[in-house]
C-alpha cells in the first residue's frame, strides 16, 4: 500500500514539475526571464508581445504533450486489458500506420484548406487512422461477436498493409515532400501548426474518452478475467468491448492526427505502472494518465533543452519515447520474461 | 504430332538467336585524349578533353552547362533540371536523390557531373563503371566563380566562363556596394524558411546565407549547428525577425501569420512576408545573382526603386 | 416438481465441427443437486453453458425462473447464478481477496462503491472455501488447487441462487475434493443453493449428488437417482466397455472391467 501511495504522489510531483519545467525552459527565452514572465502573467499584468508569445508557444506545446500523453497511456491501459495482452499499444489496431497513409496522401497531393482549424494533413491522418481501426474491426467481427484474437491479428495486417501504402507514396513523392511524411511518422510536437484551437478541440475529445474508460474501471478488471468469466458475472462484453474500442481508437487517431504517431508511451507506462499499481484498473488509469503525460512533457521538453544547450539539431519527440522505451522493455523482458 | 511441334521449336529458336545476335552493337571504346582533374571530394579523375556526351545530376550543374553555352553536348539530365526550358526535354535519368545506374549507362556519356555529398554513392558507382564522374560542391558564394571557371576548363569554354563569372560579379558587387552603405544597426532581421515542416532555415556554411548577408540582410539563423537546419519556433520568435522571405511554395504569407505566437513578430505585423522562387535562391549557379538582387529587392524596397535595381 | 429455477426446452446446439446438443430437455428446481456425467464428448460443457446463458440455443429455449433466459439482463442473470469453469487463466496479478470482490460486480454495477456487506460476502466466501488466510496473496502464486478453491469462493461472493460448475475437483487433491463437495452439499441444504455440475468422476457424482443425468452423443440418456441411472447395463453402453458396480459401505462405487 506504502509503495503505492508513494508512486502517486511521485507522480503528482513529477507532473507538475515538468509542467513547470516545461514552461520555464527553452531556446527563446531563459529560465529566469521565463519565470518572471509568468509571474507577471499570473498576477494579470501585461507582458511584451514577444514574451507573450513564446510563453502561449511553450503552453500549447505542453498542452498537446500532456493530451498525447494521456490519451495514449489511458488508451493502452484499457488495450491490454481488453485484448488481456500486456503487450498491446494502442498502434496495435493498425492507426499509426493508417495515419501515416493519410497524411502522406495529404502530403503528396499538397492539399491546403481542411476542416475547421484543422489542415488537411490532420483531417486526413484522422479519417486515415479510423480507416484503419474500422477495417480491423470489420475482419474481426463475425455474427455480432467480435474476436479479440482477430482483431489483434487483422490490426497487424492493416498496419502492414498501410505501411506498404505509405512506402509507395514515399517512393513516387519528390525529396521534400519524403522529408515532410517522414517527419510526420517520427511524431513531432514542435510545428507551429499546432495551434492552441486545435489543441483544445483534441483536448475535449481525449478528456471524453478517456472520462469514459475511467468510468469503466471495474469492468476492465473483469474482461481481464476473460471473455466466458467476465460474461458470468453479469458484465454485457460485447457492449463493453465496443465501448473501450471505441474511445481508445477515438482518443488515440485524434493525438495522431496532431502530433504524429508517438511511440511507445501506450504500451511502457501501463506496463511499468502496473508493475507497482497493480492490475486494478481505477488507481492504474489515474497514475497511467499522469504518468504518460510527464512522459511525453519530459520529452518533448528534453529534445528542445538539449538542441538548444548543446548546439545539436532537433529531434523530435517520438524519438526519444523510442530510445527510452525500447531499452526499458528489454530490460524487463530480460529480468522478468513479461 | 510430337515430331512437328518439335521442329517448330527449333525453328523459332533457331531465329531468335540469330535476332540476337543482329542486336546493339557493343559500344566502340575510343581512346579519347584525357586529362587528369581534382573534383570538389579530393578525387583525381580522367577527364576527356572534349567531352561530347555529358549526363549532369545536379540542377545547379545543368544551368551552368547551359549558361557556358554547352547545352547541346548534354545528353541527359534529372528530373527538377528544369533551367533554361530546352533542358527539361532531355531524357531523364533519375531523379536528384534517386539517380538510375542503367540510365545513364544507357545514354553511353564520356563524362558525367554530380553534385557532391547528396549524390556520392552514384559517384562511387559510376567511378566503379569506368565513368568518368566529376562531383561539384557549393559551400558558400564563391563557389559559383569556382564551379563556372572549373566547368568551363572542362568543356572548353574558358573564355564564355570568365564572361560569366565576370558578369556574375559585377551584378553581386552592384549590389553589395549599395548595401555595404547601411550601417550594421539598421539592416533587417532576417528569417528565410526553406522548408515550413519542419521549420528549417539556413546558417553559416550556406551560400544561401551568404547571400542574405551579401544583400545586406541580418541572418536569424546565425548560430545553428548546420548550414540547413532545425529551428525552433520560439528562437524565430524571440530573435524577432524584420523579413521573412518564403522560399519553397508550401505555405503562404497568411498561413505564416496564423502560426501559434508568430502574430507579434515585426515582419507578420508590418505584413513584410515575401515569396521568393526557390530555384533563384537556393541553386548555386549563375541565377544566383538575380537571387540576391531580389532579397535586396526585398530587404530595402524604396533604396532598390531609388537606385534602379529592377530585374535584370 | 417444483417450478423450475432453470430449465432447457428441447434445445439443440451445434459447434462448427458439428452438433454438440440434440434435443436436450432438462429441468431443475430451486435445491435440487444435479450432477451431469457422460463420456468425453458428450456434450456436457456445451450443456452446462446453454443452462448458463453464454451460449445461446440454435434451436429450443432456455429459461430461468420461468422466463426466457435471453430477455434478462447481464446483469441480473450473474445475481441469479453464477458459473465455475474448468480452465481459468488469470495472468494479472490480483490478489484472492481483490479476485472474489469482482464478483460484487453483479450487484454494485460499474460505479457504486463497495461496502461493508461485499466486504463481508466476500470474507464469508473465503472462509467457507478455506482460502481465507491466502487473502492477499497475488493468484500468479497459487498452485492450481488453491486457485480453484478462489474461482469457487468468487462465485459464492456473487450470492447466486444457484451455481453452475464445470469438472470443479479437477486439480484438487481427495482431501480438497470432499471439501469442496461437503461445502456444496452444506450449501445445498441450508441455503438452497441449487447445484448443477459437470462431472467426470462417476464416484463422486454417486457420492454426493442425489440426481444424475446422464448424457451421451448430445442426447440425455437417463435422467434421476443416483442409483438408477449408474447402472451397469446404462454406462458399458455409454462408454463403450464393461462397467461394474459395487457397493461398499452403504456407498456405490462404478469401475470398468480391466482389459486382457
Amino acid at each position: 500500500m506504502n509503495r503505492k501511495v508513494a508512486t502517486f504522489v511521485t507522480l503528482g510531483c513529477g507532473l507538475l514539475a515538468v509542467c513547470a519545467a516545461s514552461a520555464l525552459m527553452g531556446p527563446g527565452l531563459g529560465p529566469a526571464a521565463s519565470a518572471r514572465a509568468l509571474g507577471k502573467l499570473f498576477a494579470g499584468g501585461v507582458l511584451p508581445a514577444d514574451e507573450y508569445a513564446i510563453i502561449v508557444v511553450r503552453m500549447t506545446r505542453l498542452a498537446a504533450a500532456l493530451c498525447v500523453g494521456v490519451a495514449l497511456a489511458t488508451a493502452g491501459t484499457s488495450l491490454q486489458a481488453l485484448l488481456r495482452n500486456p503487450l498491446a499499444d494502442p498502434y496495435i489496431l493498425g492507426i499509426a500506420a493508417g495515419g501515416g497513409f493519410g497524411a502522406a496522401v495529404a502530403t503528396a497531393l499538397g492539399l491546403g484548406g481542411g476542416l475547421a482549424a484543422f489542415s488537411a494533413v490532420n483531417v486526413f491522418a484522422f479519417a486515415g487512422a479510423l480507416a484503419a481501426v474500422m477495417a480491423g474491426f470489420v475482419v474481426a467481427r463475425a455474427a455480432g461477436i467480435l474476436s479479440v484474437h482477430a482483431l489483434l491479428l487483422a490490426g497487424v495486417m492493416v498496419g502492414a498493409f498501410f505501411t506498404s501504402l505509405i512506402l509507395l507514396v514515399l517512393a513516387v513523392v519528390p525529396a521534400r515532400d519524403q522529408h515532410a511524411v517522414f517527419l510526420w511518422l517520427m511524431g513531432d510536437l514542435a510545428s507551429p501548426d499546432i495551434t492552441p484551437v486545435k489543441v483544445g478541440f483534441t483536448a475535449a475529445v481525449v478528456v471524453l474518452c478517456s472520462g469514459v474508460l475511467f468510468l469503466l474501471a471495474r469492468p476492465l478488471d473483469i474482461i481481464a478475467l476473460g471473455e466466458e468469466s467476465a460474461f458470468h458475472l453479469g458484465l454485457s462484453v460485447e457492449k463493453f468491448k465496443l465501448l473501450v474500442l471505441g474511445c481508445a481508437a477515438l482518443a488515440t487517431a485524434s493525438v495522431v492526427a496532431l502530433a504524429g504517431p508517438i511511440g511507445f508511451v501506450g504500451i511502457v507506462v501501463p506496463h511499468a505502472l502496473r508493475r507497482i499499481i497493480g492490475p486494478r484498473h481505477l488507481p492504474l488509469l489515474a497514475a497511467a494518465a499522469a504518468g504518460g503525460a510527464a512522459l511525453v512533457a519530459v520529452g518533448d521538453t528534453l529534445v528542445r533543452v538539449t538542441a538548444d544547450y548543446f548546439n545539436m539539431p532537433i529531434v523530435p519527440v517520438g524519438v526519444f519515447t523510442a530510445l527510452v522505451g525500447a531499452p526499458y522493455f528489454l530490460v524487463i523482458l530480460r529480468k522478468k520474461g513479461y | 504430332m510430337v515430331k512437328k511441334g518439335y521442329r517448330a521449336f527449333l525453328v523459332t529458336a533457331a531465329v531468335a538467336a540469330a535476332l540476337a545476335a543482329c542486336g546493339k552493337p557493343a559500344p566502340r571504346r575510343v581512346t579519347e585524349e584525357t586529362r587528369s582533374f581534382r573534383d570538389d571530394l579530393g578525387r583525381d579523375v580522367d577527364v576527356p578533353v572534349a567531352p561530347r556526351r555529358i549526363i549532369c545530376t545536379s540542377p545547379e550543374m545543368t544551368e551552368i552547362l547551359f549558361a557556358l553555352g554547352a547545352g547541346g553536348r548534354v545528353v541527359g539530365v534529372v528530373r527538377g533540371c528544369d533551367w533554361p526550358p530546352a533542358a527539361r526535354e532531355l531524357p531523364s535519368v533519375g531523379d536528384f536523390s534517386n539517380v538510375s545506374l542503367e540510365r545513364v549507362a544507357a545514354l553511353e556519356p564520356n563524362l558525367v557531373i554530380a553534385a557532391g555529398h547528396e549524390q556520392n554513392r552514384i559517384v562511387a558507382q559510376l567511378e566503379r563503371l569506368g565513368v568518368p564522374t566529376v562531383a561539384f560542391l557549393a559551400p558558400d558564394i564563391a563557389s559559383v566563380r569556382r564551379n563556372v571557371k572549373a566547368v568551363g576548363a572542362i568543356v572548353g569554354e574558358e573564355a564564355k566562363a570568365a564572361e560569366l563569372v565576370a558578369a556574375f560579379d559585377e551584378k553581386i558587387s552592384a549590389i553589395t556596394s549599395e548595401a555595404e552603405k547601411v550601417p550594421l544597426g539598421d539592416r533587417p532581421r532576417v528569417y528565410l524558411e526553406i522548408c515550413p515542416e519542419p521549420l528549417m532555415t539556413v546558417a553559416e556554411g550556406s551560400f544561401v546565407r551568404d547571400a542574405i548577408v551579401l544583400a545586406g540582410g541580418v541572418n536569424v539563423g546565425a548560430g545553428l549547428p548546420r548550414p540547413y537546419s532545425r529551428i525552433e519556433a520560439e528562437v524565430v520568435i524571440a530573435r524577432d525577425p524584420e523579413v521573412i522571405v518564403l522560399c519553397h511554395g508550401g505555405t503562404t504569407a497568411a498561413d505564416v501569420a496564423a502560426r501559434t505566437g508568430w502574430g507579434q513578430i515585426t515582419a507578420v505585423r508590418e505584413k513584410k512576408i515575401c515569396e521568393l522562387n526557390p530555384d533563384l535562391i537556393l541553386r548555386a549557379g549563375p541565377r544566383l545573382a538575380e537571387g540576391v538582387a531580389a532579397l535586396y529587392r526585398i530587404f530595402y524596397p524604396e533604396r532598390a526603386e531609388g537606385e534602379g535595381i529592377g530585374e535584370s | 416438481m417444483a417450478a423450475p429455477l432453470v430449465e432447457a426446452l428441447d434445445v439443440y446446439f451445434s459447434w462448427p465441427t458439428g452438433p454438440a446438443v440434440k434435443g436436450v430437455s432438462f429441468a431443475a428446481a430451486a435445491g435440487e443437486m444435479v450432477a451431469v456425467v457422460g463420456p468425453n464428448g458428450a456434450g456436457k460443457s456445451t450443456l452446462l453453458r446453454l443452462l448458463s446463458g453464454y451460449l445461446k440455443p440454435d434451436r429450443g429455449e432456455v429459461r430461468l425462473a420461468g422466463r426466457d433466459i435471453g430477455r434478462y439482463g447481464r446483469r441480473d442473470v450473474a445475481r441469479l447464478a453464477a458459473f465455475v469453469p474448468q480452465y481459468s487463466e488469470v495472468n494479472l496479478p490480483y490478489t484472492v481477496a481483490e479476485l472474489a470482490m469482482l464478483a460484487r460486480y453483479a450487484r454494485l454495477g460499474p460505479f457504486r462503491p463497495a461496502g461493508g456487506r461485499d466486504r463481508d460476502v466476500v470474507a464469508e466466501a473465503l472462509e467457507l472455501t478455506g482460502v481465507a488466510y491466502l487473502a492477499d496473496r497475488p493468484v500468479s502464486q497459487l498452485s492450481g488447487g488453491e486457485f480453484q478453491r478462489t474461482v469457487l469462493a468468487r462465485a459464492l461472493a456473487q450470492e447466486p441462487a444457484l451455481i453452475f460448475l464445470d469438472e470443479p475437483t479437477a486439480h484438487l487433491d481427495i482431501s480438497h475434493q470432499v471439501q469442496i463437495f461437503s461445502l456444496l452439499k452444506r450449501l445445498n441444504a441450508r441455503r438452497g443453493l441449487t447445484v448443477i455440475a459437470v462431472l467426470h468422476d462417476l464416484n463422486m457424482a454417486a457420492a454426493h449428488f442425489p440426481r444424475v443425468v446422464l448424457l451421451a452423443s448430445g442426447e440425455v440418456e437417463a435422467d434421476g437417482v443416483a442409483d438408477e441411472v449408474l447402472a451397469e447395463d446404462k454406462l458399458s453402453k455409454v462408454y463403450g466397455c464393461i462397467v461394474k458396480t459395487r457397493t461398499v459401505e452403504g456407498r456405490r462405487f462404478v469401475f470398468p472391467e480391466l482389459q486382457q
